[in-house]
């Protein structure tokens, strides 16, 4: 690992780990001190540092080293009111019961107002914000930060089938809130759709 | 289609579905990418901070993260580097758990004889030490004895203060050397880009002043400008300097100690040569027996000129 390499790296990996520190472990205060400190521990180790570590590219090695360094912070510093660390039980086979999903509060609803784009991605990402914690994690890794499945199951330590299974409940979940502005929403999209066929 | 939609290719086919994914997309917090590295490669550049060979990238296109150029130069520079990073150690602790933390704290950085380091202070300024160098840096304050070079990042209107001797030197934004040594009775700046105020005095570039204990500025020649920022090209020019000056540099450089009867007629000579940093002592010292036309006995780090 050259120096340049390194400052890439840091560069483009920086911001997307501190977001991810800072919005599905709610570590905004001490997001970018984890994140310095694992790039400091990289640096120090970079001799021993080869390819082993990166059959699984070097995303997963960093959003993993990430989540390692939030669990423990949230352990040493007993912050289990703010994240529940027993979803990250691997034991468990799942996070996620259709509970929880339903549970999740509807958007309000008016259907004489005319639905703007703005309005669908505010009650969208209010819905991610209250999915499972897990669920939560893997929609972001995938959908914020363009992590593939396989990625996201080596850096979770989980079956690529969990992954899958999270993904298609978090969407069916995230419709469902959606429903009432997807139903204006639907023509235009299929139109849409139409006229990029042609 | 991009990457982070191949897997979902089953789930997104739904055009709603494809509605929520588009809806659900958020960028990334804004960061500040460029001071989170400062303050990393300040953090980290206290571990490789030994170097000796001319190799090592110079200033203008520094990159402190090149650690085979980094050569360890035996057990006592060993020691010396582990005293420092024990030193870095403790300094940057505390800045790594708590960046939120604006109160300015002071950092040394210290260079033992023969070696050089390349240091990016917490607001991006780079600074090249020369050997038996130490910086203290506060804020955007340095307080130095010793020689270096900055080249100092803009940053709003508060402006980069460097203090050496009775000397205090002031830039908004640009590339510039000072020199003032416990041994040396002048400080001397020399400017290689932009503007800087030394006292009273604005320096333009290509523009050197030397300044002595009263304060009273004398302006450098152009040789002696180009002279007095060589090393940072990795050579050692010296042009008609007096001996003792010349030998005590070239002292430090290598962490030699020049011995030299002061009545003879050499102690009341000038040196003029240019010597190549990385090159080996033994070298340089027949390269200055050849100029001085002087007899170099070597034991150890003692020489004697006779």
């Amino acid at each position: 690992m050259t120096g340049k390499s390194f400052e890439e790296l840091f560069r483009q990996y920086y911001p997307a780990l501190v977001t991810y520190l800072a919005r599905e472990f709610r570590l905004a205060d001490v997001a970018e001190d984890l994140v310095q400190t694992i790039f400091t521990q990289l640096w120090a180790k970079r001799d021993k540092f080869n390819s082993a570590h990166l059959e699984h590219g070097v995303g997963p090695y960093l959003y993993g080293a990430a989540r390692h360094a939030a669990l423990n912070y949230l352990r040493d510093n007993k912050l289990r009111n703010s994240y529940d660390p027993r979803v990250f039980d691997h034991s468990a086979t799942s996070g996620v019961t259709e509970d929880d999903l339903d549970n999740i509060p509807s958007a309000e609803q008016d259907p004489s107002v005319v639905v703007e784009h703005a309005q669908l991605e505010q009650a969208v990402q209010a819905a991610v914000e209250k999915l499972p914690p897990r669920a939560r994690e893997i929609w972001a890794l995938h959908r914020d930060h363009g992590l593939t499945y396989p990625e996201i199951a080596t850096t979770l330590g989980i079956s690529i089938n969990t992954v899958k299974t999270q993904m298609t409940r978090s969407i069916a979940a995230l419709r469902k809130v959606a429903a009432p502005y997807l139903a204006v929403l639907a023509p235009l999209v299929t139109l849409a759709q139409g006229i990029r066929s042609l | 289609m991009n990457r982070d939609m191949i897997d979902s290719n089953e789930l997104l086919a739904d055009p709603q579905n494809r509605a929520i994914w588009n809806a659900a997309r958020r960028e990334h917090l804004h960061v500040d990418v460029d001071r989170a590295w400062a303050e990393l490669s300040d953090a980290i550049v206290g571990s490789p901070i030994v170097c000796r060979d001319a190799g090592y990238p110079l200033a203008g296109e520094l990159r402190p993260f090149v650690p085979a150029r980094y050569k360890y130069v035996g057990v006592p520079l060993a020691i010396a580097a582990a005293l420092l990073i024990g030193f870095f150690a403790i300094k940057q602790i505390p800045n790594v758990f708590n960046t939120t933390q604006q109160t300015p704290t002071t950092k040394t950085y210290t260079t033992t004889p023969a070696q050089r380091a390349n240091i990016i202070l917490a607001d991006g300024t780079r600074a090249t030490l020369a050997p038996s160098t130490t910086i203290n840096v506060t804020g955007r304050t340095v307080d130095l004895t010793g020689e270096a070079v900055f080249t100092v990042t803009q940053r709003n209107e508060t402006p980069f203060t460097v203090r050496a001797g009775n000397t205090t030197t002031r830039v908004l934004g640009t590339s510039f050397a000072v020199r003032k040594y416990p041994d040396e009775t002048q400080t001397r700046v020399i400017v290689s880009e932009g503007k800087v105020q030394v006292a009273t005095q604005v320096l333009s570039a290509g523009q050197g002043v030397s300044a002595d204990t009263t304060g009273q500025l004398t302006m450098l020649s152009d040789a002696d400008v180009t002279a007095g920022l060589a090393w940072t090209g990795g050579r050692l020019v010296f042009q008609d300097t007096p001996i003792h000056e010349a030998l005590a540099q070239i002292g430090r450089w290598y962490d030699v100690e020049f011995r030299i009867a002061d009545s003879t007629v050499l102690a009341r000579s000038s040196v003029t040569a240019t010597l190549q940093i990385g090159a080996p002592t033994e070298v340089v010292l027949r390269d200055l027996a050849a100029v001085l036309d002087a007899r170099v006995i070597r034991q150890g780090r003692i020489i004697t000129l006779q």
